[in-house]
């Protein structure tokens, strides 16, 4: 009984053929559908070039990104220093290290993150910069450095700096005062610091007053 | 201003025109669908509801044919398709007026008993229109599918039912429908 004979299929087929004759798709409605996809045809804002525009946006939202990224470094500004200017050195300097950005996964912590872009910073310095060595007097001061080179310059150090440091083994923590080699960087950044056995004989200055500050404690 | 008929749509199965539609978007294309498919979806509608519901049903169906034309996939047929969602939209408004598998419409009841006068033909064909009618939803549904030319798996797919469902679907209309013609014939 599933499958009809043919014969009994045929006949209900020509019933049914024979049903359907009177009642077609009224010609009014044919039309109007015909109008209605002409009419999405000739849009010419419509759904095809809107996909094509935010296709396009959203491109360039890319490329856009893409290069402030490239622009951008989160180690770019990492290591601040600051200077202003005293009477008893040409210039003063403190050396910091700002806050990391969070473009590195939240779940690290704040002192892996820091170590972390500090290594990727000291990375770009080694290949971009030239780098350069200065005789200097090291201060402990607490956790705070204090760097000096003559009446030129003065350099305090920050803690959180000093702890990322390439640091000789001869400077141990809480030292007095100890002549040092640092290893600079063209900015002016300190890259390392190592213990010395040399002197720094720094030019008497026209009012004739010692010119290293650091001296005072050095004896 | 329409170009209707088209000389090579007569030419083209509906897969082939619903590639070409899905391509383009050009409404010639939808015109040769409406051609080969149009009168077949909208007496189906209008033999499960009524003309205004047949009306309205198809106009919604060939406007998603429009609308989801990317969503179509190339390997399936267009007319299965295009009844799936037909189906869909008219249980979807059934059920929305509280009519859905309402036993038959009064209205289908109301029609006259073949009058004996009429030649053995003519009375046939209106036994059968009125055997037809008097048949539940789904096995109407069913054999009218069948009719169309879907094969039991196809029907399966557009009503969401196992080949077994529509297998005893269609044997229970058959019968009925054997029935009242035979009976008749005595």
């Amino acid at each position: 009984m599933n499958k009809p004979t043919p014969s009994e299929h045929d006949e209900l087929q020509s019933l049914y053929q024979r049903a359907k004759q009177p009642h077609k798709m009224p010609t009014a409605l044919k039309r109007q559908l015909l109008v209605q996809c002409e009419a999405r045809d000739k849009q010419p804002g419509a759904w095809r070039s809107w996909w094509q525009l935010s296709q396009l946006v959203m491109g360039c939202a890319a490329m856009l990104l893409l290069l402030s990224w490239m622009q951008w470094s989160p180690t770019a500004d990492l290591y601040q220093i600051e200077r202003t200017a005293s009477a008893d050195y040409l210039q003063v300097q403190y050396h910091r290290l700002a806050e990391p950005r969070t473009m590195l996964s939240s779940q690290v912590g704040r002192e892996e993150r820091l170590q972390l872009l500090w290594q990727r910073q000291q990375e770009q310095l080694q290949h971009t910069s030239s780098i350069h060595t200065r005789m200097a007097q090291l201060q402990q001061q607490e956790a705070n450095w204090q760097l000096t080179i003559c009446n030129e310059l003065q350099m305090n150090l920050s803690k959180e700096l000093v702890a990322q440091l390439q640091l000789g083994q001869s400077i141990l923590p809480g030292r007095g005062a100890q002549w040092v080699e640092l290893e600079l960087a063209a900015n002016g950044q300190v890259l390392a610091i190592r213990a010395t056995e040399q002197v720094l004989h720094c030019p008497q200055t026209k009012a004739g007053r010692l010119p290293i500050r650091a001296l005072a404690f050095a004896g | 201003m329409l170009s209707i008929p088209l000389s090579w749509a007569g030419t083209l199965c509906p897969d082939q025109l619903m590639q070409h539609y899905q391509k383009t978007g050009a409404s010639k294309w939808l015109d040769g669908l409406i051609q080969h498919c149009g009168d077949d979806l909208y007496h189906f509608l209008l033999r499960q509801s009524d003309p205004a519901l047949a009306q309205d049903i198809c106009q919604q169906t060939w406007l998603k044919v429009m609308e989801k034309r990317h969503s179509f996939r190339a390997d399936s047929r267009f007319k299965t398709w295009l009844f799936s969602m037909a189906r869909n939209a008219l249980l979807d408004e059934l059920k929305r007026q509280q009519r859905w598998l309402s036993s038959t419409c009064p209205e289908q009841l109301a029609q006259p008993e073949v009058e004996c006068s009429q030649s053995w033909p003519v009375a046939r064909q209106q036994r059968f229109e009125q055997a037809l009618r008097l048949l539940p939803f789904l096995q109407r549904e069913a054999l009218m599918l069948q009719l169309e030319g879907f094969s039991v798996g196809q029907i399966a797919s557009i009503t969401n039912e196992l080949d077994e469902t529509v297998k005893s679907r269609l044997r229970y209309a058959r019968r009925f429908l054997q029935a009242r013609l035979g009976e008749h014939d005595e």
